[in-house]
């Protein structure tokens, strides 16, 4: 069949219609938050911790296989693994969100401007910790190895990516 | 089944002298009467300890009676101590009389009763022997010696086990059941559902012992089907691994069987009957096809003589090059197979990360949508799709806040990523089918690949044997061929059988699914169902006559799954004023025994009740309820009453009623 035939076949009216598009759960607005406060109050020492180790961590309770690679490397047991953490931009836009919202707040009275939970977002996370069969491995990860996970760590981290 | 109290007899000894009192009771109403405090709840109390039974208001072991009896005995402003004290109570079971005796204080051992076979106070003139029983010890419900296996035996319950929370089962104790049949004064009136012992930890404790008083099926039913269902688990396996070995034996000789169920089917042979196919070349042919091919090849070799070697030595030449030939075909296809399988390998794993990576997917949607629900979350601004900030609208998504991509909703993509789920299990399920089939081939052309070599060698073998000796290829082709039928057939007469012991299975298996669908849907059956529409119907009745105002009788119901009274599914006890929650207690308790009169249940037609006018419910109300209680002297019951209702007021409230009135003026306990 020439082309020129094809065409002709097709020259029908049509069109498109859209449809939702699906969206993978690390990006709702919910979950940014969900764990962003849990980070905060399970895996950060005085419910604080500077920017990037947030990064670090969100990076890290992603999936399996990150969690393994993270405890690998709090473990000595393998090379750093700056060449595998991504660093999501949607979660910087959680963490805006969770300030707007009140959850969380910058205390600009240290040095490094670390994020600290607020009341409001204690709260929250209190609820979150309570409610069971839910982000149970996140919330499993975060009280085992959230504390190892030290700024020093996600700061070297940061200059070697 | 009944139990009805005949006469109470009381004794305390005191320096002093003797002390005590004896109560002849009788059928039909009883009202004992006496001020407060001067000894009607002993009384009463007595009894349930002649029977054993203070184990269903305590679990623990000291005596629950007041200190009349136990210990300093007051009488006329003056105290005595109490020496020795026993309590003897005389009891009917309709057509026997025993008499129990239990000391209270005194130097017998406090678990032990003796019972005479016969109405030994009532009757004093009779002798009869007596034998001893132990009581509120292990075994007290189920050794001979027990007095509460003698008193099951003697009203006649056979008390059911039931499930504890411990994961063992246990016998109901009769102290379980007795709450329906007596409420004390102190603590029976504060809570309907509560009165029942929990220290035996026996799982849903006020349903298996209103199932039992109430002789419904329900219990019978559900551990019925706990039955059934065990046993039809055991039938899948016993399937499952009848359908096993069947593959394993057809696997032998590289044959697959079709339509072979592999769930339990009820009627067997199944219309489309499993086939046994044996691979061959590139196709699949049934076995009896295969077994018939290999002896006709046999027939038409044994046809022929046995050649001798130099009268064949060129054909053998020539077969010897045609068979190398097709074995270098063969190990082509042989390569080719493997090369299938490890792409099907190959699939089935990505499949399966696939699987994987989408479950983890679905997980983490599950959450967000728990998260979705919480308190704090449906508080946050964002969560309306409003900026905090700048009150603009905002997506879902973290990545286009701008509403580009019109994200889906998390129970769309929940719905999304499910069917995707379903899809790809499908795929991964059909291509781990083909692998299996394709390594039965590859078995296949294996088996080929040495048949090919054993002919080669012994082609190889005949060449360089003597020439006048009968060819040595010609001789093994037919003893492999022979070899090879018997092996096939044994295969297939074993499928046989095992097939053939489908047949019992499918059976059972049928008769299981019809005892399935034979119970009822829920536990009740009709029976147990018009038991308790009854005991509804007698109940809103009673509550009419008792002047009950809290609530709508009508939508007080008695529930079909926990039968108790509940308002609008939920228990009753905070919405009522205390009065109308005596008159639920009345009428659920009498209730029981009115209904017992036209069923068939386990009551004991006894009914004790310690001050029931308890927050003093209106005059009229008692005045109904004491009516409604005399009908069960027509009946041949027994109710109860220990009442310090005022003289005048009750003695107008009986009297156009049957009833048997024990008056008491000064302390019940006196001086004999």
């Amino acid at each position: 069949m020439e082309i020129q035939e094809l065409l002709e076949y097709l020259d029908i009216p049509f069109s498109f219609q859209q449809r939702p598009t699906p969206l993978s759960p690390q990006y709702r607005v919910i979950w940014g938050l969900s764990i962003l406060v849990l980070i905060l109050e399970i895996g950060s020492k005085a419910q604080t911790s500077p920017l990037s180790r947030l990064h670090l961590l969100n990076w890290a309770i992603r999936s399996n296989e990150n969690r393994e690679r993270m405890s690998q490397l709090i473990e000595n047991r393998s090379s750093p693994v700056a060449e595998f953490i991504k660093y999501d931009p949607g979660f910087t836009r959680a963490i805006e969100y969770a300030i707007a919202d009140g959850l969380v707040e910058i205390k600009n009275n240290a040095t490094n401007k670390p994020i600290s939970l607020t009341a409001k977002g204690k709260k929250f996370a209190k609820e979150l910790i309570a409610t069971n069969n839910c982000l149970e491995e996140e919330k499993k990860f975060l009280k085992q190895k959230g504390k190892l996970i030290t700024a020093e760590l996600s700061k070297s981290l940061f200059k070697l990516s | 089944m009944s139990l009805q109290i005949r006469y109470l007899r009381i004794r305390v000894s005191t320096p002093a002298g003797l002390f005590g009192v004896d109560i002849p009771f009788r059928e039909g109403l009883f009202v004992l009467h006496a001020d407060n405090t001067s000894g009607k709840s002993t009384c009463l109390q007595s009894i349930i300890y002649a029977l054993g039974l203070e184990g269903m208001i305590s679990p623990q072991h000291n005596i629950p009676l007041p200190s009349v009896v136990t210990d300093l005995l007051e009488y006329q402003n003056v105290r005595y101590p109490v020496l020795e004290s026993e309590v003897l109570l005389e009891v009917s079971n309709g057509s026997k009389n025993i008499t129990i005796r239990r000391q209270i204080k005194g130097n017998q051992n406090i678990h032990l009763i003796t019972v005479w076979e016969d109405a030994i106070l009532s009757q004093p003139n009779i002798s009869c022997l007596s034998s001893d029983y132990f009581v509120r010890r292990s075994g007290s419900a189920s050794r001979e010696r027990g007095f509460h296996h003698f008193l099951a035996e003697f009203i006649g319950w056979q008390l059911p086990t039931v499930p504890t929370y411990d994961e063992t089962e246990i016998t109901l104790y009769i102290e379980t059941i007795f709450p329906f049949l007596f409420v004390e004064q102190k603590h029976g009136w504060s809570n309907l559902r509560n009165r029942f012992p929990t220290y035996f930890r026996i799982k849903d404790l006020n349903k298996r012992a209103f199932e039992f008083i109430f002789n419904l099926d329900a219990q019978e039913i559900a551990t019925q089907k706990v039955l059934l269902k065990q046993q039809e688990a055991n039938l899948k396996s016993h399937w499952s691994n009848k359908v096993s070995e069947c593959n394993r034996l057809a696997a032998s000789i590289n044959a697959t069987i079709d339509n072979l169920p592999s769930q339990p089917i009820s009627i067997w042979p199944p219309t489309i009957q499993p086939a046994v196919l044996v691979s061959y070349a590139n196709d699949w042919i049934s076995i009896g096809q295969a077994i018939l091919d290999f002896e006709q090849q046999l027939a038409s070799l044994e046809a022929q003589e046995i050649p001798v070697v130099n009268e064949i030595s060129e054909i053998v030449n020539e077969q010897l090059e045609q068979k190398n030939i097709e074995k270098l075909n063969i190990e082509m296809q042989l390569r080719i197979k493997f090369e299938e399988i490890e792409n099907s390998t190959i699939s089935v794993d990505s499949l399966q990360s696939r699987i994987f990576s989408l479950e983890e997917e679905l997980s983490k949607h599950k959450d967000l949508q728990t998260l979705s629900n919480l308190g704090s979350v449906t508080d946050l601004q964002v969560n309306s799709g409003t900026c905090p900030t700048c009150h603009q609208h905002i997506s879902d998504s973290l990545i286009a806040p701008q509403e580009v991509s019109n994200p889906m909703t998390i129970d769309q993509n929940v719905e999304f990523i499910e069917e995707q789920l379903k899809i790809f299990k499908a795929m991964r399920q059909s291509e781990m089918q083909t692998l299996e089939i394709k390594r039965r081939q590859l078995n296949a052309i294996n088996s080929r690949v040495a048949d090919i070599r054993e002919e080669i060698r012994s082609l190889k073998t005949t060449l360089t044997s003597p020439n006048n000796s009968p060819s040595y290829f010609a001789i093994e082709e037919r003893i492999r061929l022979k070899d090879k039928i018997r092996h096939t057939k044994s295969v297939r007469e074993q499928i046989d059988v095992l097939l053939g012991s489908f047949e019992p299975l499918s059976g059972q298996w049928n008769e299981v699914q019809e005892m399935i669908r034979s119970l009822p849907k829920g536990i009740l059956s009709d029976e147990d169902t018009a038991k308790i529409r009854d005991l509804e119907i007698c109940f809103q009745q009673q509550l009419t006559e008792y002047g009950f105002s809290s609530l709508n009788i009508n939508e007080v119901k008695i529930s079909s799954t926990s039968y108790f009274p509940e308002y609008e599914g939920f228990d009753l006890r905070f919405d009522l004023s205390a009065s109308d929650y005596i008159r639920i207690f009345w009428a659920y308790l009498l209730g029981l025994l009115e209904v017992s009169r036209s069923h068939q249940t386990n009551h004991l037609g006894l009914l004790i009740l310690d001050e029931p006018r308890q927050q003093s419910a209106r005059e009229t109300s008692i005045e109904a309820f004491l009516r409604r209680a005399s009908n069960s002297l027509q009946y041949n019951q027994q109710v109860i009453i220990a009442t310090s209702e005022s003289r005048d007021v009750l003695e107008a409230h009986l009297e156009n009623i049957p009833h048997t009135l024990r008056q008491f003026d000064e302390r019940i306990i006196a001086p004999i």
